[in-house]
């Protein structure tokens, strides 16, 4: 009975409450991104890369040698980057939306109308 | 009754519920002839099955028994999406909780159902507009229903029922959720409106003073009509004002 090209188009009403939500969300984000990329972070990791020695557990011996990694993190903000976060959210919205409006769409109109009330 | 044209013609109607291991019958083999432009009341307390009698008229549903023909046509005939098409074009329901639509405006629940019959553009807007003015709402049309009082979330819903210019109304306890004076203006309006178009209207209700109200009452108990008649009738003394 409703079907997508017939509902009416959301008037601009709809838009204006949700834009300072949005533009406050894309503000932070890039916001975030840029304080993250300025003081940057280092991950280092060391392990025990193994020991000589007849004593297995390594413990005690003098021939232990670690080796150490660092790596840097950036959150460089690149248009591929915006542009693969954007195509996510909206395939993620598409799925999410069709997989409720299709079980929605299923039910028979008395049923559906049973669990409004 | 004879009326110029019948409109509803059932004959045997019978809707069960499974309840457990027991199949309820909450319509128990109705026959029922509604003419074009009657209104027609059903009364009955809750459970009697007037919501489901109103339902299986109104192709919300099919009924397990016996037949339903809507202006000669015999609906078990027609397939969902005939049945979608029919509600749309040829019902509008009203319901106890207004089921609007909470996230549109009043104007938007109006187009919505308007939309959905093709209507398009300005004509959209114009249309609702129109209707929500003539319900007695043309300045709040804006508003959420949340930000509606029940009086005018039931005057939103009657004008989406009236929308699409249908010929039968069906009305489930339109007044239950309302005071009895905003009730009694609701029943007036819907009324009102409809008698002017020539629409037909069924309510149900288990208000047996509003029943009376109705020129052709319809008692149910337990699924099953046990009295029906005219407002001349026994039992129903009032006349429609």
């Amino acid at each position: 009975m409703l079907n997508a090209s017939t509902i009416p188009q959301p008037s601009n009403r709809m838009f204006a409450a949700a834009d300072p939500c949005r533009a406050t969300g894309v503000g932070l984000g890039i916001a975030a991104a840029a304080i993250f990329d300025a003081f940057g972070a280092k991950l280092s990791a060391s392990s025990p890369t193994g020991g000589s020695g007849s004593n297995f557990l390594g413990l005690g011996s003098a021939t232990l040698r670690t080796a150490q990694r660092t790596i840097e993190l950036h959150a460089r903000l690149t248009i591929e980057l915006v542009l693969l976060g954007i195509g996510l959210a909206v395939i993620g919205g598409l799925l999410a939306g069709a997989a409720g409006g299709l079980r929605a769409g299923r039910l028979r109109p008395a049923e559906a109308l049973r669990r409004v009330e | 009754m004879s009326a110029p044209e019948t409109l509803f013609e059932l004959r045997g109607v019978a809707k069960r519920f499974r309840r457990g291991d027991t199949a309820v019958a909450a319509v128990d083999g109705v026959d029922l002839d509604i003419g074009a432009g009657e209104l027609v009341a059903i009364e009955g307390p809750s459970g009697s099955g007037k919501t489901t009698l109103l339902q299986v008229l109104g192709a919300l549903d099919r009924p397990d028994e016996g037949s339903i023909r809507f202006e000669g046509r015999d609906l078990a005939g027609l397939s969902d999406g005939d049945l979608a098409h029919l509600r749309l074009r040829a019902f509008g329901f009203v319901f106890q909780q207004f089921n609007l639509i909470p996230t549109l405006s009043a104007l938007e629940n109006v187009e919505a159902v308007l939309a959905s019959a093709g209507v398009q553009g300005d004509a959209l807007r114009q249309r609702a507009s129109a209707l929500l003015e003539e319900v007695g709402l043309g300045r709040r049309t804006e508003h959420l229903p949340s930000h509606l009082s029940g009086g005018e979330q039931q005057r939103v819903a009657i004008a989406r029922a009236l929308a699409n210019e249908p010929r039968v109304i069906l009305a489930d306890e339109p007044t239950g959720n309302l005071d009895s004076k905003t009730g009694a203006d609701v029943i007036d309006l819907l009324t009102g409106l409809a008698g002017r178009r020539e629409t037909t209207v069924v309510v149900a209700t288990h208000d047996v003073a509003l029943a009376a109200r109705a020129p052709y009452r319809v008692a149910m108990r337990d699924g099953r009509i046990v009295e029906e008649g005219t407002a001349g009738d026994a039992g129903a003394t009032m006349a429609l004002p």
